[in-house]
């Protein structure tokens, strides 16, 4: 379970993994299947992103010898992919509803 | 979000490796600023070969150890290519001037324009792998 | 390693290879000159350089990283000294109103210690440094701008 990487780590926020109903607090990182599932792990994904690419843009304007520039490009690129990813799935579930309601 | 398939990976590597880039730029400069400097010794960053090393042992199928004991240690050399690091070498061997110098300025012309041209490279491919996918987002 | 660091280096070699091309060039200037103001007389300047970060001094490639000095931030001026050890050149003239009056130089001129044609050479090799490290900048520069164009 890859708990360090870039995207569980947010600002002053990190997710803990609860594996036991003993433990407290944090995130239950189920992997469902459903498609509520999936939305999930997309907002959170594109949410965590952009507050990378947030975090990045706030250190160059304060440490600027610390990040590079294609570190907060790459940054910014790939939040915006996310969110169209993002848009792309929920676009197609609301057109695929729309399919199935209609359905005469 | 994209550190599991192929599509992270490579962005992976081209970050590292442009991050490298960028730090080999900086020990270049400071051999072409020392190069009148007496008794300088110039500096090299090795980490591409390393880096070759690391991503081939991927795909190395060893023979398998037959482990039958916790304390038997295995055949696996692959090393994961997020474990290599940049290395910055003293290179104390070369030919020096009169003056302890071993500053080549041509080298390091040469190396500079090399390691800018690899850069922008880098930039290209990394904003291509972000087009192609926003052509399907569309 | 941040943006400005290689540039940063490149400028002080710059500013380095600038003022040893100053000092060149008023020690040609003053080729000919027998006194200074001050009735000394008159010795060629020259460079003390070094490096921004001292260098190792074990001489091994392979450096502990705890007693690394971390990567060099360019070149700085330690001071620009007279040269007191060439020795100055002597023309025989004693209707010269600085000729020397008494002992084994007498009648003799001292004219300063400079070598034209040695300086016509650090001259070239200071102008050869300042051009590299002007490449050094624009190629951070194009870099740069390269990376911006990453997500557009």
């Amino acid at each position: 379970m890859n708990l360090m990487g870039p995207m569980h780590v947010a600002g002053d926020s990190i997710r803990l993994a609860i594996t036991n109903p003993g433990h407290l607090g944090g995130v239950v990182s189920e992997q469902g299947t459903g498609f509520e599932a999936l939305l999930m792990q997309a907002l959170n994904g594109a949410n965590d992103l952009q507050i990378e690419s947030d975090r990045l843009g706030q250190q160059m304007l304060i440490n600027p010898d610390s990040v590079d520039t294609h570190d907060v490009t790459i940054a910014m690129a790939q939040a915006n992919l996310a969110v169209s990813l993002t848009k792309a799935v929920v676009d197609g579930a609301i057109q695929a509803y729309n399919n199935i309601i209609n359905i005469r | 979000m994209f550190l599991n398939g192929s599509f992270g990976k490579t962005l992976d590597i081209m970050h590292r490796t442009m991050d490298v880039s960028l730090l080999r730029r900086g020990v270049v400069a400071d051999n072409i600023a020392n190069a009148d400097t007496p008794n300088f010794k110039r500096s090299v960053i090795n980490f591409e070969s390393e880096l070759k090393s690391a991503l081939e042992s991927e795909n190395n199928h060893h023979m398998r150890g037959s482990v039958t004991h916790p304390r038997h240690i295995e055949f696996d050399h692959s090393k994961n290519y997020r474990d290599v690091g940049p290395r910055r070498v003293l290179d104390y061997l070369s030919t020096s001037d009169n003056n302890g110098n071993n500053v080549d300025l041509e080298t390091e012309a040469m190396t500079l324009l090399q390691n800018q041209l690899e850069y922008e490279l880098m930039t290209r491919f990394v904003a291509n792998q972000f087009t192609q996918l926003n052509i399907v987002l569309r | 390693m941040g943006m400005f660091s290689s540039i940063n280096t490149a400028a002080s070699g710059l500013s380095a290879q600038r003022t040893r091309l100053d000092v060149v060039s008023n020690n040609i200037a003053n080729a000919d000159t027998t006194r200074n103001a001050d009735g000394t007389p008159f010795r060629r300047s020259r460079v003390i350089l070094r490096p921004r970060v001292s260098a190792p001094y074990w001489r091994s490639p392979f450096l502990p990283k705890r007693l690394d000095n971390g990567i060099g931030e360019g070149v700085r001026i330690l001071q620009i000294e007279e040269d007191m050890d060439r020795e100055p050149r002597m023309v025989y003239d004693p209707t010269h109103p600085d000729a020397i009056q008494a002992g084994k130089w007498s009648g003799y001129v001292e004219y300063s210690n400079v070598n034209v044609v040695e300086e016509m050479v650090d001259m070239i090799s200071a102008s050869r440094s300042y051009e590299a490290n002007i490449a050094v900048v624009e190629g951070s520069k194009s870099m740069h701008m390269r990376a911006l164009d990453i997500g557009r």
